[in-house]
């Protein structure tokens, strides 16, 4: 099945990486949406029903780990699946946001075939791809 | 720089350059370091909590465009490299950060990690850094590049 992904990254160049490694990784993606900042990442969660985001955690204003709690808060996490995409090694830091309820975690760069790992465990393999 | 901060850094830019860039950096001293053809870019990184400073990363122009290009998987000449390339070097200096973080901060004092700010750099403004003793100096496929990380002393009173 086909998710509705949505990037939310600071960096256009992070988002473009994000659709290129996801297209790579076969992932398969009916809706690909972009947000450059937390705030307008969370209205578009409101809004739309996305299945899978990727998350930055180390931006300006609204920050990653803000949008996590938020959407904790308001009960979106038990519909979306979050994975954080970011450089930090820092295990208590990455424990902590699992505790709130985020998915999975990528270290930057992204690889295709450990963005596909990371997805298919995350979403349950449910998109079909026959492993 | 602490021998073994200094170390870690030439250990992670060269890390994070191949993984991120598919480019190869090799320290050099700074008499050696490529010169710098046109501006140069400079994004810092701010950190604070179990330590304050900054991470610093400098590259040439040409090379920010190699990083672009090889990031995004398009050819030099393509707009979107040349577009991209400022945004690229705030990334790769925010991967760089995020590696080098555990080795800035403790296990008991962790830092944080603020979003990076990009600068164009003047020659006489990479020449003052390319000669600072706090600079590590790296030739990228005869590109020039910097990296720095600064410590804020603790001004508090006891």
């Amino acid at each position: 099945m086909p998710y509705k992904v949505l990037a939310v990254d600071d960096s256009s160049t992070v988002r473009t990486i994000i659709a290129k490694t996801l297209k790579l990784s076969g992932v398969e993606v009916s809706r690909f949406g972009e947000a450059s900042r937390g705030d307008q990442a969370l209205e578009m969660l409101r809004q739309e029903g996305f299945d899978l985001v990727f998350c930055d955690l180390n931006m300006p204003g609204m920050t990653g780990y803000d949008l996590v709690e938020t959407l904790k808060r308001e009960g979106l996490l038990k519909t979306i699946a979050v994975i954080i995409v970011s450089s930090i090694e820092n295990v208590a830091v990455i424990d902590e946001l699992r505790t709130k309820g985020v998915r999975g975690y990528l270290r930057k760069p992204l690889r295709p075939e450990r963005l596909r790992e990371v997805v298919d465990h995350v979403m349950g393999a449910r998109h079909g791809s026959g492993t | 720089m602490d021998p073994g901060l200094s170390e870690a850094a030439a250990r992670v830019f060269a890390e994070v350059l191949g993984e991120f860039a598919f480019l190869f950096g090799d320290p050099v001293p700074a008499a050696e370091l490529p010169a710098l053809v046109g501006k140069g870019y400079l994004a810092c990184l701010p950190f604070h909590g179990g330590a304050e400073g900054r991470v610093s990363f400098g590259v040439s122009e040409a090379l920010a465009l190699e990083i672009a290009a090889n990031t995004l998987g398009v050819e030099l000449a393509e707009p979107e490299a040349s577009r991209r390339a400022p945004d690229a070097v705030k990334e790769v200096a925010s991967v760089l950060g995020g590696r080098l973080a555990g080795t800035i901060g403790r296990p008991s004092h962790p830092v944080d990690l603020s979003p990076p700010e990009l600068f164009r750099l003047e020659i006489l403004e990479w020449e003052r850094l390319r000669v600072d003793p706090g600079t590590q100096c790296f030739a990228v496929n005869e590109h020039p590049a910097l990296l720095r990380v600064e410590f804020i002393p603790w001004k508090g009173t006891t």
